[in-house]
């Protein structure tokens, strides 16, 4: 047993300095700068929490968990249904092509935001773009001049939408594996016992993958209200302040304006907030492994 | 199945492909046009005139302070090449810890680790930055390799792989006088084929479509990756933004990683479903 901690502890110290030189270290270094009137260039004196007390005041603070809501939303409810549904139809051996088009819905999860968002950015041009384009030639003709990123209403969705495209590739990998791990036993119980399609998905399948789509909805929550890069490569947070969301938000506090400390404690707060659901979808995630 | 539903399905599925490879067809298509014919209502799916020589000109043009995008291509191999080999080293070593020794708080470490890695990048994008400054790595490839050559998720990841090896093997070898290193580089090490594949392909990807740390922490041109540089194409200060080059610069720069990737798949697919905690 000394032997097993000895060489245990040896085994795994890497991952102990990486621990302590990449998560605690850097976190402590910002709660204390989050404690101080920091501004880059400038040295930092120490105020308490004020800069937490200003943050609940701070309208900009306000808009910005707004535009995180009204993006995260849409974009959470799209992937999750849409990854869900496709993994149902995937769930199928004797589906041909079934290699090929799991490649396809993967395609935009492994490619970069960056190359990808500058062909969104075209598809969403006004009059012009691509999808202007395909809505004339549906003669769908008053929507071609929509202002997709540029306006107040349409931005959030238009972001929406570029994040639905990009991810929905990962979770439809967890369903299906979530649905390859129910037993065959299952199905066959069911459709002896005269059970059509609709009452298998409802009476077995969707009770049976409950886990997993919790895990899902969290994980994906975290990640997708994490985001920075679609609304960076998209609308760079406007107009004006529609979807300055929280990742934007910290940006610009920190490495644009300079506000070390009081974008440290937003930053902190964001971390809180994000670790919380973290921890609860690992817990999940544990769960599924000792059932 | 009835023909009437599997046809449904095909349908379905299908539209849905339409959807996520069509941005990917008209980038290929629009770096091969005329600057003109890119953006036109009716979309040109063929380019009216062929115009290869896009590729070379976003390629090796110098237009960013005498680099192109050539030079950020090359900084992002590097990093990624370099992360993915130190990932491989790195998680499979800890891991082995992880999966086969017992000791005190083993598992509080192990979960600890698990829940970093559901975090978004944006949350800890500062204090990060606080550290990588306080170390003077500012500026320097290192600071894009260093933070993320070892991660929750490749320990874990690792670690799925090692609990599967019999301990057996092991203690055969223990019997046999063999230190502890030698075990794991000479009997551990070559049986994870598997494992290392994942790594590598999970590390590279990740690597490789990094944006917003490499834009916090890089500030001189001649380090950026090819994201930075392709981010910068759209500032261009001409009235006129050469599509076409940024299209050509998209394909190249997407072109990588999804070979990559086409060949690792199943390690790639493999290792994504080992995060969700489905096979353990």
């Amino acid at each position: 047993m000394r032997r097993d901690r000895k060489y245990g502890l040896t085994f795994v110290s890497p991952a102990i300095i990486y621990f302590l030189l990449f998560w605690i270290l850097p976190v402590l270094l910002a709660i204390y700068y989050s404690l101080t009137n920091w501004t880059v260039g400038h040295p930092a004196t120490f105020i308490g929490p004020k800069n937490y007390i200003d943050l609940f005041t701070d309208p900009r603070f306000h808009q910005s968990v707004l535009a995180s809501v009204k993006i995260t939303v849409p974009a959470l409810i799209g992937t999750c249904v849409l990854a869900f549904i496709l993994a149902l139809l995937l769930n199928d051996d004797r589906l041909r092509g079934r290699r090929l088009i799991m490649l396809l819905i993967i395609l935009p999860f492994v490619t970069d935001w960056v190359a990808t968002g500058l062909v969104w950015q075209l598809i969403f041009l006004p009059n012009v773009g691509v999808l202007s384009g395909i809505f004339a030639r549906l003669g769908l003709r008053h929507w071609v001049a929509l202002r997709w990123t540029s306006s107040r209403q349409l931005a959030p969705l238009a972001i929406a939408i570029f994040t639905i495209w990009k991810t929905t590739g990962l979770y439809t990998i967890i369903f299906l594996a979530g649905l390859k791990g129910i037993p065959a036993q299952q199905f066959e119980a069911a459709r002896v016992d005269g059970a059509n399609d609709w009452q298998t998905l409802f009476y077995i399948t969707l009770p049976l993958m409950r886990p997993i789509t919790v895990f899902v909805l969290v994980s994906a929550f975290v990640s997708i209200v994490g985001f920075f890069e679609p609304v960076f490569m998209l609308t760079g947070g406007g107009p004006a302040d529609a979807t300055r969301t929280l990742p934007i938000f910290l940006y610009e506090n920190f490495f644009q304006f300079h506000k070390g400390g009081a974008a440290s404690a937003a930053g902190i707060l964001f971390l809180l907030l994000c670790l919380g659901f973290a921890v609860i979808a690992a817990r999940l995630l544990q769960y599924t492994y000792y059932e | 199945m009835r023909l009437s539903s599997r046809i449904l399905k095909y349908l379905m599925l299908g539209l849905y492909c339409v959807f996520s490879v069509v941005p990917f067809l008209w980038m290929l298509s629009a770096s091969f046009k005329r600057p003109e014919d890119v953006l036109t209502v009716p979309i040109h799916w063929i380019p009216p005139v062929w115009q290869p020589g896009n590729y070379p000109k976003a390629l090796l043009e110098p237009r960013f302070v005498g680099y192109s995008i050539s030079h950020f291509m090359l900084n992002s191999l590097f990093v990624a090449v370099i992360t993915s080999l130190l990932s491989i080293g790195l998680s499979t070593f800890v891991g082995y810890g992880f999966a086969k020794f017992k000791f005190r708080g083993r598992d509080a470490l192990l979960w600890g680790m698990l829940s970093t890695t559901l975090l978004p990048f944006s949350s800890v994008v500062i204090p990060l930055y606080l550290i990588i400054r306080t170390l003077k790595l500012t500026n320097s490839l290192w600071a894009l390799i260093l933070p993320f050559a070892l991660t929750g998720q490749s320990i874990f990841l690792a670690r799925q792989f090692i609990l599967t090896i019999p301990a057996e093997l092991m203690d055969a070898a223990r019997v046999d006088g063999a230190g502890e290193f030698r075990i794991f580089w000479q009997i551990v090490f070559p049986l994870l084929g598997p494992a290392i594949a994942t790594l590598g392909i999970m590390t590279f990807l990740f690597s490789w479509n990094l944006f917003l740390w490499p834009m916090v922490v890089l500030s001189s041109q001649g380090q950026f990756t090819l994201p930075l540089g392709l981010s910068l194409m759209g500032m261009g200060s001409t009235f006129l933004i050469d599509y076409h080059l940024w299209m050509a610069a998209s394909t190249l720069a997407v072109l990588p990683p999804l070979a990559f990737f086409l060949i690792l798949q199943r390690p790639y697919l493999r290792g994504l479903e080992a995060l969700s905690g489905l096979k353990g």
